[in-house]
């Protein structure tokens, strides 16, 4: 029994299966309408294709409308398993229509367009022209295998050699044949081989007739034949013939639906004399039409109460003026027209030239000049009529366009001698330029220079009212201060450009004996006119000079900054990639087949600073120039080989060889310095400070370089530990967070935040608690204006803004110049202890404000360029300097006018050489001193070294003293030992110190 | 190694100042008298040296009426101007004032040494340098020390303490002798005093008034 009644059960419970699944298949087949896949084409722009573009067409098998929603066709090749996916917007497929779904265009690109209407995915895809799969597919999930099935497939086609496909494989197309579903697409027998076959590739648009699967009828749309445009020369008038058919209606009206324009209209409409007749209108245009581009939709009804509608565009070519075709609005109402106008050629630049209607149209909201982009041989004065097509050239990047004419086909000068009258204006930073537009311009104020690095690069200097700061160097980001300064400092530019557009084999703008023109010189006399295009850095508004203007050295070169006095100078210099190894291969030191190390990879494309010998010793002579200059006791630096020491002791020997003696030394590596090609490092005058213990470096991951840390003591005993940092470039990109989101922050601020909170929270706590002060000061590149966050984050956490508190009101602080605006890349900020130490602080604005042709490349300069470089500290690097001062309180007591000293005579052993005595000091005071003390030998003899000394304190020797306390009148006395190769004799002078030594 | 005895002689100069002697001596004279049998038939170097820190006071040493095996001088460097058994003197001129002389030991060997110069008046008495003259005794090729001679220290006036010549000799090779009287000459110190005195009445008169 208990068999039996197993028996029965098994069957019952399978056919409750059944019938489950069963009713969960009812609503999937529901959702599946009759929708194919009907037509396939890979050749699009292969080289014999008949269409531009691959496409794939759907068809509605079925009897009722659908609306597919997230829908994909995807693509796979034919043993591929990954797949490519095309999202399709909603679209809906009335019984009967057809889809087009445009792919990829190939290389070719010379055919035809697929016909309109159709789909065109944001993704899409590049099909082979023979062979692969495809899929239409319900939702936007890409398929996974080479063998998908069932799930959201809604219908599969394998073709040519493909590996999976419904039934059999369906024949592939060809460079001119596509593949066809039968019966127009009803067909669907699961079997891609037999409801398949190649014809001549023919897209069906969901505009095409309509096709009644299985005898059911459908209604078929209006079709139209329309013109896309109808061109006409003004005066002589244009016809184009329109035309409308129903397979199951009569077309029986059509009408303008666009507004009206004088002179256009329909004329002798004929309806269909029956159902599937074609019924004609003819759009014309009278001769009076005046020169422009009309677009005039067009609508055809039937009577089913359908309708169709389609756009032809008239154009009238004519002679239109200067002022009409560049009307007062944003763009041109003749673009991509072609046109006849007049003008006298006003200006030649090396690309064309500019006309202006002489006499105006009195309009000051339309320019009355025109560039014509034409390089040939005119004559300024000359009146010419010239026939070209009006476009709206956009500059790359460039957030408008400029009216200007090209493919000229006829100039001819009409008469010459004319002059035209430069329109007076004053560009006060306000002034919209867009009405001035190739006008010839005579700017009545004077204008300051706010970037001349691409001088020599470009012959170009950007001009504004005044000098812009970056608005983020003043203001939060996204504040509506901020903004308005940002938008203001947009306004306010004008680049003096000198009509070449290349290389300048002569530097403009330097007459007159003058080698430079540096950001903040002024400069009046400006006349010329009014381009638009490429600048270096983006595009903008540029006046082409046509009367050399009058430079003023309103900015001139200054000497290295004098700072308020204190007993320690720190100064902060990126030196603009100082690398022993060159991009050629070589080094510094005569070496070939070098590389530069960049993560786990050496090689010479490494190497970012001197290509070869010859820009590296002008490189370290021009460094070497501003260094000594700023003749800071401790110097960060930014922008150096990551070669271990190498390069920075190699910038020391420079310096020391510069001067004549040893005055700086190197701080030795920290344990790590990162993976980049570049580091920071540090050099300090021994003869000022000492290290104490090594550098320290926060390797986190964060860091793109890890900032390094020393802690140093002056003469005087007092400690402050130097950080250097040099954060994440605003240039280079990262995704999401660390893009450039437009708050003026540019790319990777999330980065750069990140690194200014880890310095803050992590890598100075870590130094104070190494160093044992809490006197911090971090100075550096660290990529961010002032007011940018990282700033933000680091003076929320006690640190307070040097440049900020010392320059600020004095001055715009700045040290560098990027898109014509200053900001503060580099920075002073001290600890709140340091903070009352701190003197003052300063930039040198040696290189912010020159031009680039004058640093260390000598590639991709003119000659005229390169012979204006010069050994000094000017345009040393792109950064300028920053340097502070501070006065630390001492933390030791020189007790010498307490005691007396006695040195012995002394004796030399003849044979080792050495030099020895006894001094002796005795408590002179009256009252007991309390030790320990230290003996300095200051001054002491050039070349002489204590042998037996405790130590050296600024590279002065000591004889520890260690009594705890000498008594009024006693006497201590301690044996020295002397070296001395010199010729001269030995001595010092004498200092008795306490305290915290 | 040697085991010194020390002799402590008088110090003058102090001495005269105290008193406002008018007549300063020269310096104090000794006879040495080194004796070198216990190296008999040897050929050995007698070098005679003189050096202080280069801010002490100038002085002079005079060696005279050497006798002895004196051979040929084999080295000599700095301040030191004369030959033996001619007069010989050292100035604290340089880095290294010595004079190498080559003997043959096993007999005595003596000169006259004497000291002129203010040694004992330093520029600033709460820091003084003194000067030291040594004689030591080295192997012919000057690659050994046979033995360390004698040395004069000479140490200035300093925190109160009169100035002092110490001479240290070996006991067991030299005997050394105070000479005769110095012939008396003007102290550069009371040319120095009558000159402040002098300055110090010029600066009362020009103080305003």
């Amino acid at each position: 029994m208990k068999k039996l009644v197993a028996t029965i059960h098994a069957p019952g419970r399978l056919t409750v299966l059944a019938a489950l699944l069963a009713g969960l298949s009812v609503p999937a087949m529901a959702a599946s309408p009759n929708l194919v896949i009907s037509q396939l084409y890979g050749a699009g722009g292969n080289n014999g294709g008949v269409f531009k573009n691959d496409f794939i067409e759907i068809f509605n098998r079925g009897a009722t409308a659908f609306t597919a929603t997230g829908w994909s066709v995807q693509y796979a090749s034919a043993s591929g398993t990954t797949w490519q996916k095309s999202s399709l917007p909603s679209f809906t497929v009335e019984p009967g229509q057809y889809v087009l779904i445009q792919q990829s265009p190939g290389n070719d690109g010379g055919q035809p367009a697929l016909p309109s209407p159709l789909i065109v995915p944001a993704v899409m895809f590049n099909m082979s022209g023979t062979t692969g799969k495809v899929a239409l597919v319900g939702n936007d999930v890409a398929l996974t295998g080479g063998t998908p099935t069932g799930g959201a497939i809604v219908d599969f086609v394998g073709f040519g050699g493909a590996t999976h496909f419904e039934g059999a494989v369906a024949p592939g197309p060809t460079t001119t044949l596509s593949i066809f579903r039968a019966g127009g697409g009803c067909a669907d027998t699961d079997n891609n081989g037999a409801d398949f076959a190649r014809a001549a590739a023919a897209p069906r648009t969901s505009d095409a007739p309509r096709n009644a699967c299985g005898g059911t009828p459908v209604a078929q749309p209006i079709v139209l034949t329309c013109p896309a445009s109808l061109a006409m020369e003004q005066g002589a008038g244009a016809v184009a013939a329109l035309s409308a058919t129903d397979a199951d209606s009569i077309v029986n009206g059509a009408s303008i639906t666009s507004a009206p324009v004088a002179g256009i209209a329909l004329a002798g409409f004929t309806p269909a004399s029956a159902v599937g007749g074609a019924a004609s209108v003819s759009l014309q245009a009278d001769a009076g039409v005046a020169p422009g581009s009309y677009p005039v939709a067009v609508r055809f009804t039937n009577d089913a109460a359908q309708e169709q509608s389609c756009t032809v565009t008239v154009n009238v070519t004519g002679q239109v003026a200067i002022p009409q075709i560049q009307g007062a609005g944003a763009t041109s109402a003749f673009d991509n027209m072609v046109v006849v106008t007049e003008g006298v050629v006003t200006h030649k630049v090396a690309n064309g030239y500019f006309l202006q209607d002489a006499a105006g149209d009195g309009n000051p909201a339309t320019s009355d000049g025109l560039f014509v982009f034409s390089p040939g041989a005119v004559n300024l004065g000359d009146l010419m009529r010239v026939r070209g097509t009006i476009t709206e050239y956009r500059p790359t990047g460039a957030p408008r366009t400029y009216t200007e004419m090209k493919d000229v086909t006829s100039a001819v000068v009409l008469s010459s001698e004319h002059s035209v009258t430069p329109a007076n204006i004053v560009f006060d930073g306000t002034l919209d330029l867009a009405p001035f537009e190739a006008m010839l311009v005579n700017i009545n104020n004077g204008l300051t220079v706010n970037q001349a690095s691409f001088l020599g690069s470009r012959g170009e200097l950007t001009l504004a009212a005044g000098r812009r700061e970056t608005a983020t160097n003043r203001y939060r980001p996204g504040t509506p201060e901020a903004l308005a300064m940002a938008a203001a400092n947009a306004r306010n530019s004008l680049v003096l450009d000198d009509s070449l557009f290349t290389i300048p084999t002569v530097i403009p703008y330097i007459d007159g004996g003058r080698r430079v023109v540096r950001a903040g010189d002024t400069v009046t006399g400006l006349t010329g006119v009014i381009d638009y295009g490429s600048i270096g850095g983006g595009a903008g508004f540029k006046l082409q000079y046509s009367v050399e203007p009058s430079f003023s050295a309103t900015n001139p070169r200054a000497d290295a900054p004098q700072l308020a006095s204190g007993n320690i100078k720190v100064a902060s210099a990126n030196v603009l990639n100082y690398f022993t190894t060159f991009t050629d291969g070589g080094d510094a030191f005569g070496a070939t087949g070098q590389g530069c190390t960049l993560g786990a990879t050496a090689s010479a494309a490494n190497c970012r600073g001197a290509d070869n010998l010859a820009e590296f010793e002008r490189q370290t002579r021009k460094i070497v120039s501003e260094m000594l200059a700023i003749d800071a006791d401790v110097f960060g630096l930014m922008e150096i080989q990551n070669n271990g020491d190498i390069a920075t002791d190699y910038l020391v020997r420079q310096l020391n060889g510069a001067v004549g003696f040893p005055v700086y030394a190197y701080v030795p590596a920290p344990a790590a310095t990162g993976t980049d090609a570049i580091r920071v490092s540090m050099i300090y005058k021994p003869a000022r400070v000492d290290l104490v213990g090594g550098a320290l470096s926060d390797t986190d991951s964060v860091n793109t370089r890890p900032p390094m840390a020393q802690t140093f003591r002056a003469a005087n005993g007092a400690r402050f530990s130097l950080v250097v940092s040099h954060m994440h470039a605003k240039s280079s990109c990262g995704s999401g967070a660390n893009a450039d989101l437009g708050d003026g922050q540019g790319c990777s601020n999330l980065r750069r935040t990140q690194q200014a909170t880890r310095l803050a929270d992590v890598f100075i706590p870590q130094i104070v608690a190494a160093a044992g002060d809490s006197d911090v000061l971090v100075m550096g590149d660290l990529n961010a204006n002032s007011a940018e966050d990282p700033l933000y984050v680091l003076t929320e956490r006690g640190l307070v803004n040097q440049l900020e508190r010392f320059v600020r009101p004095l001055a715009t602080p700045y040290t560098y110049v990027f898109n014509g605006e200053t900001g503060n890349l580099d920075h002073a900020l001290a600890t709140a202890s340091l903070n009352v130490q701190m003197t003052d602080a300063a930039q040198w604005h040696n290189n912010a404000d020159e031009p680039a042709m004058i640093d260390y490349n000598l590639d991709g300069k003119s000659a005229a360029a390169v012979a204006l470089i010069e050994d000094h500290a000017y345009r040393a690097a792109d950064h300028d300097p920053v340097l502070v001062s501070m006065n630390l309180p001492s933390t030791i007591s020189d007790v010498s006018g307490g005691f007396a000293v006695l040195r012995s005579g002394l004796v030399q052993n003849r044979i080792t050489g050495k030099i020895s005595g006894t001094v002796t000091v005795t408590n002179t005071s009256g009252a007991p001193l309390t030790g320990p003390f230290q003996f300095q030998f200051s001054n002491l003899s050039p070349g002489v070294t204590v042998d037996n000394a405790s130590g050296t304190r600024v590279g002065v020797p000591y004889i520890t003293v260690a009594n705890a306390s000498i008594a009024p009148g006693a006497k201590v006395s301690f044996s020295v030992v002397f070296t001395n190769p010199t010729r001269g004799g030995i001595t010092y002078t004498p200092k008795m110190l306490t305290g915290s030594f | 190694m040697f085991n010194f005895t020390h002799i402590v002689r008088q110090a003058m100069l102090a001495l005269a100042l105290a008193f406002a002697s008018a007549a300063a001596a020269a310096g104090p004279a000794y006879l040495v008298t080194i004796h070198t049998s216990m190296y008999s038939g040897e050929s050995g170097l007698l070098d005679f040296g003189f050096l202080g820190d280069a801010a002490a006071t100038a002085e002079l040493v005079t060696l005279s009426d050497f006798s002895g095996a004196f051979g040929g001088e084999y080295d000599r460097a700095g301040g030191v101007a004369g030959d033996i058994p001619g007069a010989v003197v050292f100035s604290n001129t340089g880095s290294a004032n010595f004079l190498t002389q080559q003997v043959v030991l096993g007999g005595d060997f003596t000169f006259k040494i004497s000291f002129s110069g203010d040694y004992a008046i330093p520029a600033d008495p709460a820091d003084a340098a003194g000067l030291t003259f040594v004689v030591a005794l080295f192997d012919a090729s000057l690659t050994g020390l046979l033995a360390d001679l004698v040395q004069f220290d000479l140490l200035p006036f300093n925190a109160g303490e009169a100035a002092s010549v110490t001479v240290t000799a070996n006991p067991d090779m030299v005997e050394v002798s105070g000479a005769a009287a110095q012939v008396p000459e003007p102290s550069q110190l009371l040319l120095v005093l009558s000159a402040l005195a002098l300055a110090g009445a010029a600066l009362r008169r020009r103080a305003p008034r």
